[in-house]
């Protein structure tokens, strides 16, 4: 019930939506051998359309990667107040080889800015509510994906010695097959865990020991043992997956997680953009982890010692609030209507990763979506195809033979389509060893082929980012009343509303004090306050046109005017003037 | 409190101490334990300001060159330096590849008397080289990385303007505390103005609070079913903003010491951990400094008060490995002895829980044995555990009559005050209370610094203890080599170990061509375990306290043989075979 009432309250952008559909989407993109940018062409990309709608953007950068690459911002909006109003931010790429969300990004802002000068309703919207696009969060690891040989690498270009060998990144993938590109490596092993699938011989899962099938390899990703310490690519090139990097559910002293959270110049960067936009109300995150197609819902449990989680003695929380659950309930279903896009692999489990921390630490409302998958999986459980390879080799027997199925399926699919997206196995030399290699084709399991998949993923999350940016929270001053009390006595009210459908903030971000509440202020000029602060600071208020009371007894002459100002940096303002009579 | 800021007082130069129109020296006798002619003059009875603690590491480096080295490990918020004092034997070795001792102060800005702990430190060890043989040797092999103070901005704000005893922990970087948009804008006042922030209070029949009888500048609660005269009404401020609350949004608002990257947690599970982990600059220049130096293999980090030696974890979700512990117990007992009134303690569970604490961070991240002494008891006042302070305790008043002269309080006294009306101010001086009463300073920096020398000493020292040879017939020879580490700490933690933070230590033979590489696990029946892999250089995970290492080769060749051991934050030893 209250989803649909909050959902006819921010209609508008409907409109805007049914003739985004009508849209050629990529353009010139479509004419590349790979529909995907690389770090150059996406910059140069930016840059002109900077440049063409040099009065509805800005391009900033908000970090340099360790590999030299800019991390870009670009801000999309008209008006003056561009940056004292709600703001959505969309990222993506913080996964490395998660390109279709750079193209998301990228294809949003300009089919937005394009569409601005003929269209009132994009127009309209690009004047009430700014939107910042990050397209390529991790374009260290997102260059691998473009060859020499291309690769499914998620560290940045921060040198590290994982293996702890005081030499950094000398053991990485190898292209063992010379066809360009690092696919998987199967090794004759009577130790190993792995066997070919019976239903598909291309498809390699767990030997399940309970029915007494016994493991006949080992699975590797494509590679040589470079440094001659009889381990295979432990010490690939750069450091720090952006995506584990942040602070929720950091893993200390894991595997490309840094230093510490934030000790990669990309995370950093965002954290002081995030800290300088105070704005930025919502975050659109494009990667593995998804809230979207199932929605984070409130778990209760109990932390440390059985005390609450969230506290200082229970630690940190492990499930949103419970007063939170019914937003994340409403986007999703609203995901669901405007994507068509209702099933699908569950998230990705996340340690460290950007979704999480925008709600988390930051306490933005926060949303996200892989994008895309091959399409009509015959089960919810693919969210490890989003895994580095390197982790993909190293699941469970139960979710390995579920993954084998979903893998079978994606093959048919694949064949179906036309498109090569699997490397047949074929004999590699390595050593003494018997290897073959062979598998899914780098990203072919996240990025859609060029074509109609393309388009469609583009076009749904063009009409879902253009939907949400409709929902940012709005501030409006309603009901204003003067009662008289007599003898120049009288009391003032006010609903403090918000007309957005989401809340001004998370419930969760009044215990964590940012963003900061809404500050009410009563200016009485020529009358005096007697009750009531003249400041006060209003911690929420729920979406869909709720709203709060707040009222004053005042002292003053009748006609006297004063003023009501309320404002905060995600809701915009709203003033009133407010005369005693 | 100007007065406290006499950089004046700092003079180079025996002939400076006292009478400052004579220029001939004083006759004496150094005190037991003390310089015997000190080059640099500094007066341990005050606390100093930034300009002040770089001046006196300017001058110690003036004067001892060979023992002291002033650099900077970054800027604060303020573009004030981060002042780095390294003092180690500078003719012997090289700095940066000696086991080394971390020792910072100040990180809340109201503590500052760990500044003077580390400046005191810095000044005794350069003074001292040459005239005792344990300090002489100590700086032969260790390294101590001194920051005086990793928070200026806060420091300069506790000295230079009106603060009580607390204020401000926070640094100086502009926060929004209570949530309405505006920074740092209803702070303290000094209303009175004599440069501290005392307390307000009021007369009122129906006030909680009465004189204390024996001592009528302290306000106590009323006797139950009797009526007060007094009520309090916290400390010296306006409504600067017009919000109805007093003082709610002073400088910064944040906890320095909640901003590190170890078990960092937002602001509903640890207030004042801030936006971010690192977001604050001193906090990055610290990690960067300590990452880039992995020969550190101590730390210590001054806090102020309550006489404590504490150790981690701050948070239950940590708990410290066995071995680990047995290393932090010898020490931290070592220290409850030199440091009377001193109690060893763990933060969380003796203390209270903190998420994201700096030495969470040097020893989770780094695997770094570092320890936190909160510096002042009351203890001190009469030397009595007993006299356990609490708010109506009126032991402090008594130690100020007897022994301060009154100079503590500032005595109550009428001030008309814009909201409340008719009140009086008067109260603690900022300087008392936490900080060390003058004459105290001296004693309690020597005291703690004595701790960080011991552990500087404990720190981990490899050496190689013997070597020893046998023919095996055929050419080849056996090289049994026995490296020790004599000292309490181990090369590696444990944290260390197994989260591979620093690298194993290397135990290497060179002068013959080595067959095969072996690490003795059982001296006595001569189990080993074989590296296969570039044998000549084994890699040895740790090299325990108090321990010995035993390894050996199978060699072609006839000698002589040098067996080096190079551990990073254990040193570096060689031995050579006739």
């Amino acid at each position: 019930m209250r989803a649909s009432h909050a959902l006819r309250r921010t209609a508008p952008s409907w409109a805007v939506l049914a003739l985004f559909t009508l849209l050629p989407f990529h353009g010139a993109a479509a004419q590349r051998s790979t529909p995907y940018r690389t770090h150059a062409a996406l910059s140069a990309d930016l840059r002109t359309l900077a440049t063409a709608h040099s009065a509805t953007t800005q391009l900033v950068t908000i970090a340099a990667s360790p590999g030299g690459r800019a991390v870009h911002a670009l801000r999309v909006g008209s008006g003056r107040d561009v940056d004292s109003r709600p703001a959505l931010l969309v990222i993506a790429n913080a996964h490395g080889p998660h390109l279709v969300g750079s193209e998301i990004a990228y294809a949003t802002a300009r089919r937005l800015l394009e569409r601005a000068a003929g269209d009132t309703a994009v127009a309209r919207l690009l004047g009430r509510t700014t939107i910042w696009f990050i397209p390529r969060m991790n374009p260290d690891a997102a260059e691998a994906m473009f060859g020499g040989p291309a690769w499914e690498r998620t560290a940045n270009g921060m040198s590290a010695d994982d293996d702890h060998d005081q030499a950094t990144d000398e053991d990485g993938p190898d292209d063992l097959n010379g066809d360009g590109v690092i696919t998987m490596m199967r090794i004759a092993d009577p130790n190993g865990d792995w066997i070919a699938d019976s239903a598909d011989a291309r498809v390699m899962r767990r030997a399940d020991l309970a029915k007494g099938e016994v493991g006949r390899w080992r699975m590797l990703v494509e590679g040589t043992d470079d440094d001659g310490d009889d381990r295979y690519n432990e010490d690939g090139p750069g450091g720090v997956d952006v995506n584990r990097n942040f602070a929720h559910n950091y893993t200390h002293h894991g595997a490309e997680a840094g230093l510490h959270p934030f000790s990669a110049p990309e995370s950093r960067g965002l954290a002081e953009f995030t800290v300088a936009h105070p704005e930025i109300a919502a975050v659109y995150v494009l990667g593995p982890q998804d809230n979207m197609i199932r929605p984070w819902e409130f778990r209760a449990s109990t932390g440390i010692a059985g005390a609450a989680t969230g506290t200082s003695a229970g630690g940190p929380l492990t499930s949103i609030v419970r007063a939170d659950e019914p937003t994340f309930a409403d986007v999703s279903r609203r995901f669901h209507e405007v994507t068509g896009l209702t099933k699908g692999p569950s998230a990705a489990s996340g340690a460290g990763d950007i979704l999480s921390h925008f709600y988390y630490v930051f306490g933005r409302w926060s949303f996200g979506s892989r994008a895309w998958w091959v399409p009509d999986p015959p089960r919810d459980s693919t969210a490890r195809a989003a895994a580095p390879a390197a982790a993909r080799a190293t699941g469970s027997a139960s979710t390995a033979t579920d993954a084998a199925a979903d893998e079978r399926a994606a093959l048919k699919w694949f064949a179906a389509q036309s498109v090569d997206a699997f490397v047949p196995w074929t004999t590699a030399r390595i050593a003494d060893e018997q290897a073959e290699v062979g598998g899914f084709r780098p990203g072919a399991l996240l990025n859609p082929p060029a074509g109609e998949q393309l388009d469609s993923t583009l076009d749904r999350h063009g009409r879902f980012i253009t939907e949400l940016a409709g929902m940012m929270p709005h501030v409006a001053l309603r009901d204003a009343k003067v009662e008289s009390l007599g003898d120049g006595a009288w009391r003032v009210s006010v609903e403090v509303a918000n007309d957005g459908m989401l809340g001004s903030t998370t419930a969760l971000s009044a215990r964590l004090r940012t963003p900061r509440g809404l500050r009410l202020e009563l200016d009485p000029k020529g009358a005096t306050i007697l009750s009531g602060e003249r400041i006060q600071v209003v911690n929420q208020v729920p979406g869909a046109g709720r709203s709060t009371r707040r009222s004053w007894t005042v002292a003053g002459s009748r006609g006297t005017s004063m003023t009501l100002t309320v404002d905060s940096p995600v809701t915009g303002s709203a003033s009133q003037t407010i005369t005693l009579r | 409190m100007r007065i406290l800021v006499h950089v004046a007082l700092l003079a180079v130069g025996a002939s400076q101490i006292v009478g400052a129109q004579s220029a001939a020296p004083l006759g004496n006798l150094a005190a037991t334990g003390s310089p015997t002619n000190p080059k640099v003059m500094v007066s341990w009875d005050r606390y100093y300001d930034h300009a002040a603690i770089g001046e006196i590491g300017r001058r110690l480096q003036a004067a001892h060159p060979n023992t002291c080295r002033l650099s900077s490990i970054g800027k604060s918020h303020e573009g004030r330096e981060l002042w780095l004092i390294t003092v180690t034997d500078f003719t012997k070795g090289q700095a940066d590849r000696k086991p080394a001792m971390y020792v910072d102060g100040n990180i809340h800005s109201n503590e500052i008397q760990g500044t003077e702990m580390a400046l005191y430190t810095a000044w005794y060890l350069c003074e001292r080289r040459g005239e005792v043989a344990w300090i002489d040797s100590l700086l032969t092999d260790r390294t101590l990385y001194i920051v005086p103070t990793i928070n200026p901005d806060g420091r300069e704000n506790y000295l230079k303007s009106a603060n009580t005893a607390s204020s401000p922990r926070t640094g100086m970087v502009p926060r929004d505390n209570d949530g309405d948009g505006r920074v740092d804008e209803d702070t303290y006042d000094d209303l009175d103005g004599d440069g501290n922030v005392t307390q307000m209070r009021r007369r009122n029949p129906n006030g909680r609070f009465i004189e204390s009888p024996e001592e009528p500048r302290l306000l106590v609660p009323a006797p139950a079913g009797t009526r007060g005269q007094w009520e309090l009404l916290g400390s010296e401020g306006l409504d600067n903003d017009g919000d109805g609350e007093v003082n709610e949004d002073g400088v910064g608002g944040y906890d320095p010491n909640r901003n590190w990257p170890w078990r960092w947690m937002p602001n509903y599970v640890q207030g004042g951990a801030d936006y971010y982990p690192t977001s604050l600059p001193e906090t990055r220049a610290v990690i960067d400094f300590v990452v880039a130096h992995p020969n550190i293999a101590g730390a210590q980090s001054y806090h102020n008060s309550g006489g404590m030696i504490l150790r981690g974890p701050g948070s239950p979700q940590d708990e410290y490995r066995p071995q680990d512990v047995q290393v932090f117990d010898q020490l931290g007992r070592v220290g409850e002895r030199i440091l009377p009134g001193y109690r060893y303690m763990i933060v969380w569970k003796d203390l209270y829980i903190v998420w994201g604490g700096e030495l969470d961070w040097f020893y989770g991240g780094r695997g770094i044995v570092t320890f936190s002494n909160e510096l002042w008891t009351s203890f001190k006042f009469f030397e009595k555990a007993e006299t356990n302070t609490n708010r109506y305790d009126r032991t402090d008043y008594e130690f100020d009559r007897l022994l301060l002269f009154g100079d503590a309080f500032v005595p109550w006294k009428p001030y008309r005050h814009p909201q409340y009306g008719d009140i009086e101010i008067g109260g603690s001086k900022k300087s008392f209370g936490r900080a060390e009463p003058g004459f105290l300073l001296q004693a309690e920096a020597h005291r703690n610094m004595a701790f960080t020398l011991f552990q500087t000493w404990q720190m981990p020292k490899v050496e190689v203890d013997s070597v020893a040879t046998r023919s095996l017939g055929n050419g080849l020879t056996e090289v049994t080599a026995i490296v020790a580490n004599r000292r309490i700490v181990p090369t590696h933690t444990q944290q260390d170990v197994e989260n591979n933070i620093s690298r194993p230590d290397y135990v290497t033979l060179e002068g013959a061509t080595v067959v095969a590489g072996y690490r003795v696990v059982n001296d006595r029946n001569g189990q080993s375990v074989e590296q296969e892999r570039k044998p000549a250089r084994l890699e040895i995970a740790n090299i325990p306290g108090n321990s010995v290492v035993t390894v050996k080769w199978v060699v072609r060749g006839s000698g002589p043989y040098t067996v080096t051991v190079d551990s990073e934050k254990g040193g570096r030893d060689s031995r050579r075979t006739r």
